[in-house]
């Protein structure tokens, strides 16, 4: 007969709990460590190893290197992702040796336009690097998904 | 004899609330009764099974997050747990422990949004916002462990990626005693409400052998006094350690599938609680090889989703990538009986029905 009683009496019961959400523009998220948001790209600690390409599920990470003739070494040329169709899963962060990509705290991720989603490394340099570290040359590009195997050679079974 | 008028076609959904993601039925009425429905599935459908052929198999991780987005952890596991079996590896049992954590949080965080939003279906507003509200303090937990909210791509061949803090551990200890206590205040706010007592008993009502037809699996089939969980079945991981019951019921309505729901997050609140306490020391990643390439062969594992029984099957050729990838998504069959279970019922029943086989549309369509 007075069941609903019950179901006020449980709303009054829960009415003055402390809230789980943020007042968000105003309050910002604790991010907690190892979150994975936008990345952080260290220009000057990436050796060209193409790893983080290599291993990107979605193909976005653009590597461009070329090899110093003297030492053989590579040398990184560009570094481009192209952030639209990231699906920011932290397999590049994991993949590099040298921890040159890592997955930053950023998550405001909307943008007016389209190539504004194109990540240079301009706009992956993590806070207090200067542009100076940046690299600008034209070498021999490497994308994931090149290393596959070629399609004739899987159909036949 | 009831009065025949004539009889009406109308289209419930793409984009209707009480359709959970992008589900579209054509409903045949005649006048309050549904004649017949027909669903209309594919709205999300990615062709994730397509790409899987052409990604190596961790890379085929972060895919099973957004097939059945609600329960990514166990999607994760299912594939992982394939590979494992096809390759023979050896997982720590630390990895396993922490692994069934997520996974048993995870199940009860699904649980939540499906108690939500049946109850949304069937018109109580209020009961959504506690069962988020519970939620996002899984989701949170979630979050800080495996570094995104809901696609976790937390596992990995060989284990997990990252190990689990005592802190946190202690934190989830702490919100599973406050889950017991708030699933009590849910049973005080709806479960025993009459109102919604009289409109979900005896609705929707089949028996073992209609569910078994349809390949029912999950809550779906257990409401029939069927007992079948592949965690007790067909036993994966490290469940057989573990001290948990299936809950089931005979009357096979969909009171009996809210029942069990409800019980099902109780008993997995059980898991996370012994899981915590008997967690072994040990490294949380196991020895897998740097690149995954299989032995040729096939193979199939199956888990326990809280839709029901959820399945990889794996054709390797011997490359670092599938053959061939299959998914078994339970919600996929239990949606198949909808038209069957729907048939001569009422609109309003027609709801609380769908609502309670509980799809998830990223799973049926993949
Ligand atoms: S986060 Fe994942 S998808 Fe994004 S660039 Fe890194 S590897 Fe590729
Ligand atoms: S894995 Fe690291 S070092 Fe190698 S190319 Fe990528 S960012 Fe550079």
């Amino acid at each position: 007969m007075f069941r609903w009683a019950k179901g006020y009496a449980y709303t009054g019961k829960r009415l003055f709990e402390k809230t789980v959400t943020i007042q968000y523009p105003q309050q910002k998220p604790k991010i907690p460590e190892g979150w994975r948001g936008r990345h952080y790209f260290y220009p000057d600690r990436c050796t060209a190893c193409d790893a983080c390409a290599r291993v990107c599920p979605t193909e976005v990470i653009t590597v461009v290197s070329h090899r110093d003739p003297e030492t053989k070494k590579k040398i990184l040329d560009d570094y481009t992702i192209e952030f639209e169709r990231c699906i920011l899963c932290g397999y590049c962060e994991e993949a590099c040796p040298v921890d040159a990509i890592k997955m930053g705290d950023v998550y405001e991720l909307a943008s007016y336009a389209r190539e504004q989603e194109f990540m240079t490394q301009e706009k992956m340099l993590p806070p207090g690097y200067s542009t100076d570290v940046v690299v600008h040359g034209q070498g021999e590009a490497y994308r994931g998904g090149d290393y596959r195997t070629k399609p004739e050679k899987k159909v036949n079974h | 004899m009831a009065l025949r008028t004539e009889e009406l076609t109308f289209s419930l959904g793409p984009q209707h609330p009480s359709t959970h993601g992008v589900f579209r039925a054509m409903v045949t009425i005649d006048g309050e009764r549904v004649v017949h429905v027909d669903p209309v599935i594919g709205y999300l459908h990615r062709g994730t099974e397509k790409i899987a052929e052409w990604k190596t198999y961790p890379q085929i991780i972060p895919y099973t997050d957004r097939m059945d987005y609600l329960s990514a952890m166990l999607n994760n596991y299912c594939h992982v747990g394939a590979v494992e079996k096809l390759l023979g590896l050896e997982i720590p049992e630390h990895a396993e422990y922490i692994r069934i954590i997520v996974m048993e949080l995870n199940r009860i965080a699904s649980h939540l949004v499906w108690w939500g939003t049946f109850l949304l279906d069937l018109g109580a507003m209020s009961p959504f916002l506690y069962a988020f509200k519970d939620r996002q303090v899984i989701l949170d937990l979630l979050e800080e462990i495996s570094g995104a909210r809901l696609t976790y791509s937390y596992m990995r061949i060989g284990g997990v990626k990252r190990d689990a803090t005592q802190e946190w551990l202690r934190r989830v200890d702490d919100f599973m005693d406050e889950m017991v206590k708030n699933i009590q205040g849910y049973n005080n706010l709806v479960t025993g409400n009459e109102i919604f007592q009289s409109r979900v008993k005896n609705v929707g009502v089949y028996d073992e052998a209609f569910a078994k037809r349809w390949g029912l699996s999950g809550a779906c089939l257990r409401c029939t006094g069927n007992s079948y969980d592949v965690r007790k079945s067909d036993p994966y991981s490290l469940y057989p350690k573990f001290d948990f019951e299936i809950p089931t019921r005979t009357s096979g309505d969909v009171w009996a599938r809210y029942i069990i729901r409800i019980e099902e997050m109780l008993q997995s609140i059980r898991i996370v609680k012994q899981a915590i306490r008997n967690l072994p020391d040990g490294p949380f990643m196991g020895k897998a090889p740097r690149n995954i390439r299989p032995p040729k062969g096939e193979v199939y594992f199956h888990i326990e989703s809280p839709r029901g029984d959820m399945g990889c099957y794996i054709v390797s050729d011997g490359s670092d990538h599938p053959y061939r990838w299959h998914w078994r998504a339970p919600e996929f069959a239990n949606l198949a009986a909808f038209p069957a279970i729907t048939e001569g019922v009422n609109i309003a029943d027609m709801i609380a029905i769908l609502g309670a086989i509980d799809i998830v549309l990223g799973g049926v369509d993949r």
